[in-house]
């Protein structure tokens, strides 16, 4: 967490770019438009004025409305924990960082072989979010492959809440939100309860190019309606489902995200609405969308701006990577795209250390490395003091030429807040560094690992609650299932 | 735990005057250091807190304690002399004095003949100290070969038998230390504790 970063903004654009690229959004909405395949967000739009075409689903809609709707947002979102100390207000330049989810293997870093996810991969990557600090919400990283395919969402989702006490996000894989909303509201003992305090929100996405999916978005309308926390963001490839050019993707992504806070404000004015794209590319030589390319960082810095520009919250995406081992290029391109992403300002980052092999992957190591990079990001944007006591003028003259500063009392007093400590990186020198076992990165974030899963307990919900939730859990895919 | 030397003074001071003898103090500060090594040890305490304790308790032992404990007739235990210094033509202090102080603070008796100093004086010095063993320190790979010309001194001066030589500074390893004809170095300040007692004999 990044409460009040120094630098904190890496403004990419000028002024007058982001100028450019916001009219350009607001005449793709008004003249081309976007596809709605759910009637009543149709009916909504065309009941506010926007030009509706009922047969070809499109609604074209001016900008006077998507102006409103963006007026209509909040700027401060609650994301709450189960815990009231893990609560995140998601505003200004506050920076936050969690999983993600939706990865279907699970890397075994002992011999880089993978096997299909389960439900007690989710249960670990959630148990070991709630231990590692840095991280500061909790996606379940992982499926679970392991039960019926129709209510895995539910599974993950009580993977996540039976195993932290931090502020959980799950994506909805098209299944009806209302399931979920259901068993989140168990635990604060009803869904008004909930909306005081929203320790759940849900990932859904447009399809781009410009169409809203019937699912996503019934379940934005439920998220809206409901009072939760709602990510509605694209995330198209440049050159298939998107421009080549990353301008006109950003334009599109643009286009696709804030016609998703249109018809969010528009079913409930006021409605938790959480900015941003996920937006890269399709690589021109294997196809595959990436998750390590600068592209894709670049768009992570041109949403986080224009999500000041519109003064709403911005969800963004870090600490992934293309790489379908924990090697050198994984390390790499998580820690790069985990400082650009926080750097940019955005409020949520995702992903963290949950995407290997284009997010199909995911490794309980790399959570543990990116806890460990997010920390050093927190020092580094978080910045040092500049004043008479820091700026040392007293004891730079009291030592003087030759001397050495280690038995000051100014470096006493100083040294435990001025500096960062590292807990998985390596300084020791090489003999010492022998003699402990010659223990690589991945050697040290596995034992860590184990060791958090092994010595951590989560706080656990009461027996009633867990027991409530269980057979709701069963009841409503019993429901699903007939 | 403090790390105030002035704390430590004034405390020492008050110990005295209320009558504590000078060797329950000593003891007292022998243990704490003690206390501050294995903490550092484990990761609790940092580099510059241990250094701090060590030079705090320095100056309250040979300024305060020692005098009265060698008006009583007797003297401070020592565990092993040492004669150290960074050799002619470098003047990088920060190691070696690192080294004094975590001698000092493992119950050490230490010379500190400060920097850029010469073969003849590193010689003088272990003929007046008679230490168990010199330390020295080279930071520059360019200023390195002094270390083997003071060994070489000390041959000529028939003293190579009588002193065992520990050498340090980022350019030194195994091969260096071989060559030279010393008896032993370590990669780093820290280290330099264990590598004095080993060479002594002397068990944790």
């Amino acid at each position: 967490m990044i409460e009040s970063p120094k630098i904190g903004i890496f403004e990419y654009f000028t002024k007058e770019e982001i100028d450019k690229i916001h009219n350009a959004t607001l005449e793709v909405l008004e003249k081309v438009g976007v596809k709605i395949e759910e009637e009543n967000a149709l009916k909504l739009l065309d009941s506010v004025g926007a030009d509706v075409d009922f047969t070809k689903k499109i609604a074209k809609i001016p900008p006077h409305i998507v102006k409103e709707a963006i007026k209509n947002s909040p700027n401060s979102i609650l994301f709450a924990g189960r815990d009231s100390k893990f609560d995140l207000k998601l505003e200004g330049k506050r920076v936050h960082f969690g999983l993600g989810e939706g990865a279907i293997e699970y890397l075994d870093s002992e011999n880089n072989s993978i096997r299909p996810s389960t439900m007690s991969d989710a249960e670990n990557a959630s148990k070991l979010a709630d231990a590692l600090p840095n991280i500061d919400f909790v996606m379940p990283l992982f499926t679970a492959q392991d039960v019926p395919k129709q209510v895995m969402p539910l599974y993950d989702l009580y993977a996540s809440l039976t195993n932290t006490e931090k502020p959980v996000m799950v994506v909805d894989f098209g299944l009806d939100a209302n399931y979920l909303i259901k068993l989140a509201s168990i635990i604060v003992g009803g869904e008004q309860e909930l909306k005081k305090k929203p320790l759940l929100g849900v990932y859904s996405e447009p399809v781009s190019p410009l169409t809203h999916g019937k699912e996503h978005t019934r379940n934005l309308m439920t998220f809206a309606n409901a009072e939760l926390p709602v990510v509605y963001i694209p995330s198209p490839a440049s050159c298939s489902t998107a421009p080549a050019t990353m301008a006109g993707a950003i334009v599109q992504s643009n286009a696709e995200t804030l016609s998703g806070n249109v018809i969010a404000q528009f079913t409930k004015k006021g409605a938790r609405f959480i900015y941003g794209a996920d937006t890269s590319l399709m690589d021109q030589r294997t196809g595959v969308f990436s998750y390590g390319a600068p592209e894709w960082m670049i768009v992570n810095l041109a949403m986080a701006q224009l999500g000041r520009y519109y003064d709403l919250p911005i969800w963004s995406t870090g600490g992934c990577s293309d790489s379908k081992i924990l090697d050198g290029q994984a390390t790499l391109e998580a820690a790069l795209s985990l400082f650009i992403a926080a750097s940019s300002g955005a409020n949520l980052i995702h992903d963290v250390g949950s995407y290997l092999n284009f997010g199909l992957t995911g490794s309980l190591e790399l959570v543990t490395i990116c806890d460990e990079i997010a920390s050093m990001i927190t020092y580094l944007l978080k910045g040092i003091e500049v004043n008479d006591e820091t700026l040392a003028l007293d004891v730079i003259s009291k030592v003087g030429p030759g001397g050495h500063f280690l038995t000051q009392k100014h470096t006493i007093d100083h040294l435990r807040k001025e500096h960062w400590m590292p807990s998985l990186l390596d300084r020791q020198m090489r003999e010492s560094w022998v003699k402990n076992g010659s223990k690589s990165l991945l050697e040290r974030a596995r034992e860590k690992t184990k060791e958090i899963l092994s010595n951590h307990n989560p706080n656990p919900l009461s027996k009633d609650i867990e027991k409530e939730l269980q057979n709701n859990l069963k009841d409503i895919e019993k429901e699903i299932l007939k | 735990m403090t790390f105030d030397k002035e704390r430590l003074i004034e405390e020492t001071k008050k110990g005295l005057n209320e009558g504590l003898s000078p060797d329950e103090l000593l003891d007292a500060i022998t243990d704490s250091l003690r206390e501050v090594g294995d903490k550092f040890e484990s990761g609790e305490f940092f580099l510059a807190e241990l250094i701090n304790a060590g030079e705090a308790a320095k100056i309250v032992i040979s300024e305060y304690l020692e005098p009265s404990i060698k008006e009583s007739g007797s003297e401070r235990e020592s565990i092993g002399r040492i004669v150290l210094g960074t050799v002619a033509g470098d003047i990088h202090d920060i190691g070696k004095s690192i080294v004094s102080s975590m001698l000092f603070t493992a119950g050490f008796d230490v010379v500190d003949l400060g920097v850029d100093v010469a073969p003849d004086k590193f010689v003088n010095a272990i003929r007046e100290y008679n230490p168990e063993i010199l330390g020295m320190s080279a930071l520059l790979t360019t200023t390195l070969p002094m270390q083997k010309e003071t060994i070489e001194a000390l041959k000529k001066s028939k003293l190579r038998d009588k002193v065992k030589v520990i050498v340090g500074g980022s350019p030194v390893n195994d091969d260096w230390v071989n060559e030279i004809g010393a008896d032993g170095y370590s990669e780093d300040a820290i280290g330099a504790v264990k590598v004095v007692k080993k060479i002594l004999k002397i068990s944790d």
